[in-house]
């Protein structure tokens, strides 16, 4: 089965003053139709600047996006805005992510409105039954998003980007603005739309336990690069990479049968800055298993087992 | 174990424009020296109003209608505005979710740890300055006798979080109030706040109220666990009991909610409907409008707040002979 | 705090919601019904005022309030009453007009910077500095000077010294609209930047523009007074309340009504004017809810 989208070495930097801040760097992955990549990070590891980057709502500098066979960084005006149509975006401040000046079936019809589809009526129609599927009641289209709670916010940008159809969304924190129980019906509905629509997702979070639950695969980030990326059962079962088992080991579990947690192995130090990057590994500043080699070179994103990439020198 | 605390019916309401919203609504609870309490609900629970309001912390539109807190003998809501400020910083201090918002931006640090040894007149300004460094030390701050004269903005998250922690420590309280500590901060950060927390509490031996969403957080944290819906008290328990046998259906649906590491796809039972207006909260039970178990007792009468076993209350007409019986 | 959705309220557009918020603001109701009462009596002071403003009637100089000359006669024997529905005639058309021409320069140059940013914006903004900082009073002065003193060199003058705010203003909301979340996703979704704009960007800064022009307005008349009051507004005999309360002044013992009647006109437009634009100000915006 070819790729719904292949990302290759790609680099996003920001300028910071005479430096740059390298957001993204040298960043490769594949998604299958109907796959879901997760993403996990700490902030600051550019997570999100690589979100929007695959969908080119930021220019990236280097490096190659494939979507559906079609290189989407050649693409312009007409054509770029056709292949928007099949990718989509969730924000993670859902209020943020509504016009305050439309009603929430205004924002759910506007993307029909652009790429000129159906009529007045279809449209009302089509408005209808996305907010049937998100779960929102039919009486509420000519409400404004404040008056809406955040889970509701959420639902119409989720009504918003399924209005087109699409085949890939990027999901940037979906839920980690919103409540423990709202969040649990965000993360749910998701779910079901994925299975639905056989629809691909790229989801960004902080939060290992969400990402485990919606994804196929999973990928780690820090300081801008993949340290790890692996299927979802290989990477939570057998984490390779030193970070991604510090990561694995701070999250609380939640306790069975008196058996708690009152101590959390913490990696030591913090997220070095993405401007004065170390060099070498660029996790050496933390970690306990630190070399010689890791000082000096960079180490190598590669293949250790099918579909499980690392880059360490230590694996 | 003596009590340190205790909370009898406790009311605070916010008066808006729309209404009367009833944000505490006769909550109970108890504290005792060395023990460490989660209360865990989602935002407009009332968690945090709970306890702020015993120390006159609560904004302008809000009052406390009722209730009584005694703390090593003293009704917190009786006392003065000036007594209130002594006990503040001294016996009981506290930490927020928002360390960057709670530090005085134009403040050196070192100062800033200095300022309630010296308000509560405990240590001369040469004492309070060589406590101030010591704290630094304990709370793990690297470089911590250069750092003294940094300002806020010169830390990180993580390291704002621990000159709060050493803030609230200064005076040796008797009961820390950490209100979602560790919420801004992560995941590995987070870790780390955490260690420091529970390793300052078996060391001064102090009380701990533990405001959270993450239930899972509380339930490896904390001794004992309220879990509050709508402004009331639903489920209060020892946590082993709790990990046990959670026997609320709020309870159930607020664990069923949360994604653990460990969860299997397709197993997650959202809660469904959204929290209620507390101007005009549902009749009966709070809960009943999003309860899957509901009966028409629930939609009729409030449920009490119940000894079911020792060390366990729940607030549900269903739960019988320390079973949810639906 | 959650606001059950089962209580809904009455659909309203967000204009007819921001009407709803502003009436509730009793003063800024009492500012509106002055201010469109004082625009009907400018446009048709001609057929209201008894008297001609610059008619001299010297057997009445001086004279008080009467039935012939509703608020007295000034030292020349003209309508005071008369003078001052001109002046404040000339006081609106310079307040308005002069946030016409605020209105293009700021959103022209704040446009322009925010939306291309890098250098032009740089450049732009210093221009904008230099404005901001520069004395406007003086500035109007010496623009007056060079262009004459009629109203409309006066309006224009107000407006090309006021509009550093305005394009500070617009700047800003451009920077923050172009990135906003919301607006990303219109991007996302495939609309075209005219499309954006117009749906997306440009309603948005409605509100806060609308706000400044309203707090411009009485900034124009202040200023405007401020020049005639210094002998360089509009030439007399046209009469402006600065001119007017600068004549009256001198008089003030024996003649009280020749300052009077004027000051008190002037502060309440200026303090309706600003009472709409803090109403205003409360009900454009959206989130700000009751």
């Amino acid at each position: 089965m070819p790729e719904l989208l292949l990302v290759k070495n790609l680099r996003k930097y920001f300028p910071r003053g005479r430096k740059l801040l390298r957001a993204v760097d040298n960043v490769s992955f594949s998604i299958d139709p109907g796959e879901t990549l997760g993403l996990v990070g700490e902030s600051g590891s550019g997570k999100s600047t690589l979100g929007r980057t695959v969908l080119r709502l930021l220019e990236p500098n280097d490096g190659e996006i494939i979507f559906d066979g079609i290189d989407i960084r050649r693409l312009k005006g007409d054509d770029l805005r056709q292949i928007r149509m099949f990718m989509q975006i969730i924000f993670q401040d859902p209020l943020a992510s509504l016009n305050p000046h439309m009603t929430i079936g205004q924002a759910i019809e506007d993307p029909l409105i652009i790429h000129n589809i159906g009529t007045k009526e279809q449209r009302r129609r089509a408005v209808m039954e996305l907010l049937d599927i998100v779960g929102i009641g039919r009486e509420f289209i000519d409400s404004f998003p404040h008056e809406f709670s955040g889970g509701q916010q959420q639902r119409v940008g989720i009504a918003r980007a399924l209005a087109l159809n699409p085949k890939f969304i990027v999901c940037d924190e979906p839920v980690s603005s919103l409540d423990v129980s709202i969040g649990a019906q965000i993360v749910s509905l998701l779910y079901e739309l994925k299975r639905q629509f056989k629809l691909s997702y790229l989801f960004i979070s902080h939060d290992l336990a969400v990402v485990k639950y919606l994804s196929d695969k999973v990928a780690v980030m820090y300081l801008g690069t993949f340290v790890e990326l692996a299927p979802k059962e290989e990477l939570y079962g057998n984490p390779l990479h030193p970070y991604t088992r510090a990561l694995l080991a701070s999250v609380p579990k939640m306790p069975k049968n008196g058996g708690r947690q009152r101590k959390f192995p913490a990696l030591k130090g913090e997220i070095p800055s993405s401007v004065d990057l170390p060099s070498g590994c660029r996790f050496q500043s933390r970690c306990e298993y630190v070399m010689d080699i890791c000082r000096r070179e960079e180490p190598i994103f590669r293949e250790v087992s099918p579909g499980h990439f690392v880059s360490c020198h230590l694996v | 174990m003596a009590e340190l605390l205790k909370v009898n019916n406790l009311r605070t309401y916010f008066y808006r424009n729309e209404g009367v919203v009833k944000a505490v609504d006769g909550i109970s609870y108890k504290l005792d020296y060395g023990e460490t309490l989660g209360i865990v609900g989602e935002s407009g629970s009332g968690k945090t109003v709970s306890v702020l309001s015993l120390l006159g912390l609560i904004r302008r539109n809000g009052r406390v209608e009722g209730g009584e807190a005694i703390f090593d003998g003293k009704d917190l809501l009786k006392l003065s505005k000036e007594e209130l400020r002594e006990i503040r910083g001294k016996d009981i201090s506290i930490i927020f979710q928002d360390p960057m918002t709670s530090l005085n931006p134009i403040m050196r640090i070192g100062i800033q740890i200095m300022e309630p040894l010296i308000w509560h007149r405990l240590l001369s300004d040469k004492d309070a300055r060589d406590r101030a460094i010591e704290l630094l030390r304990v709370v793990g701050i690297p470089e911590y006798k250069t750092r003294f004269l940094d300002y806020p903005f010169q830390f990180s998250g993580g390291m704002r979080q621990r000159v709060m922690i050493a803030m609230a420590l200064a005076c040796n309280p008797k009961l820390v109030i950490a209100d979602e500590p560790t919420t801004a901060l992560d995941v590995t950060i987070r870790a780390q706040i955490l260690n420091l927390m529970h390793e300052m509490k078996e060391k001064l031996n102090m009380s701990i109220i533990f405001i959270t969403h993450d239930i899972t957080l509380a339930m490896n944290f904390c001794d004992t666990i309220i879990v509050m819906y709508a402004g009331k008290i639903v489920e209060y328990s020892s946590i082993e009991k709790f990990i046990k046998n959670p026997l609320h259906p709020y309870s159930q649906g607020l664990l069923n909610s949360t994604l653990d590491i460990e969860k299997k796809e397709g197993s997650l039972r959202p809660i469904p409907g959204n929290p209620p207006n507390l101007i005009n909260p549902p009749e009966g039970c709070r809960f009943h409008p999003r309860c899957s178990y509901v009966q028409e007792i629930c939609k009729e009468k409030e449920p009490e707040l119940r000894e079911i076993e020792e060390k366990h209350k729940v607030a549900c007409h269903l739960v019988k002979g320390g079973n949810l019986n639906a | 705090m959650e606001v059950a959705l089962k209580q809904q309220k009455r659909r309203a557009s967000y204009w007819s919601a921001a009407w709803g918020r502003f009436k509730k603001n009793k003063m800024a109701v009492v500012g509106l019904i002055y201010i469109i009462i004082i625009i009907i009596v400018s446009i048709f002071t001609p057929w209201i005022a008894p008297y001609p403003y610059d008619e001299p009637h010297y057997a009445h100089t001086f004279e008080k309030p009467s039935a012939k000359f509703w608020w007295g006669t000034d030292d020349l024997g003209r309508c005071m009453f008369s003078r001052n529905l001109y002046a404040m005639r000339n006081a609106l058309l310079i307040g308005f007009g002069s946030q016409i021409v605020v209105l293009i320069i700021g959103v022209i140059i704040g446009s322009i910077a925010g939306f291309r940013g890098g250098r032009v914006d740089t450049i732009l903004m210093r221009i904008t500095d230099i404005m901001y900082a520069f004395p406007t009073f003086l500035f109007n002065v010496i623009l007056v000077t060079v262009m004459g003193r009629g109203l409309f060199t006066i309006l224009v003058a107000v407006g090309v010294t006021g509009w550093a705010g305005m394009a500070r203003l617009v700047r800003g909301m451009v920077m923050y609209l172009k990135h906003a979340d919301f607006v990303e996703a219109a991007r996302a979704l495939g609309s075209k930047e005219g499309y954006i704009i117009r749906k997306y960007i440009l309603p948005n800064m409605l509100g806060p523009i609308i706000v400044s022009l309203a707090f411009g307005i009485p900034n124009g008349i202040w200023i405007e007074s401020g020049l005639a009051l210094i002998g360089m507004g509009v030439r007399p005999p046209m009469p402006s309340w600065g001119n007017m309360i600068g004549a009256g002044i001198g008089y003030i013992m024996a003649f009280p009504h020749m300052v009077i009647f004027p000051v008190l006109t002037f502060a309440l437009t200026l303090l309706a004017f600003t009472y709409v634009g803090d109403g205003l100000r409360d009900a454009l915006n959206p989130r700000s809810e009751v």
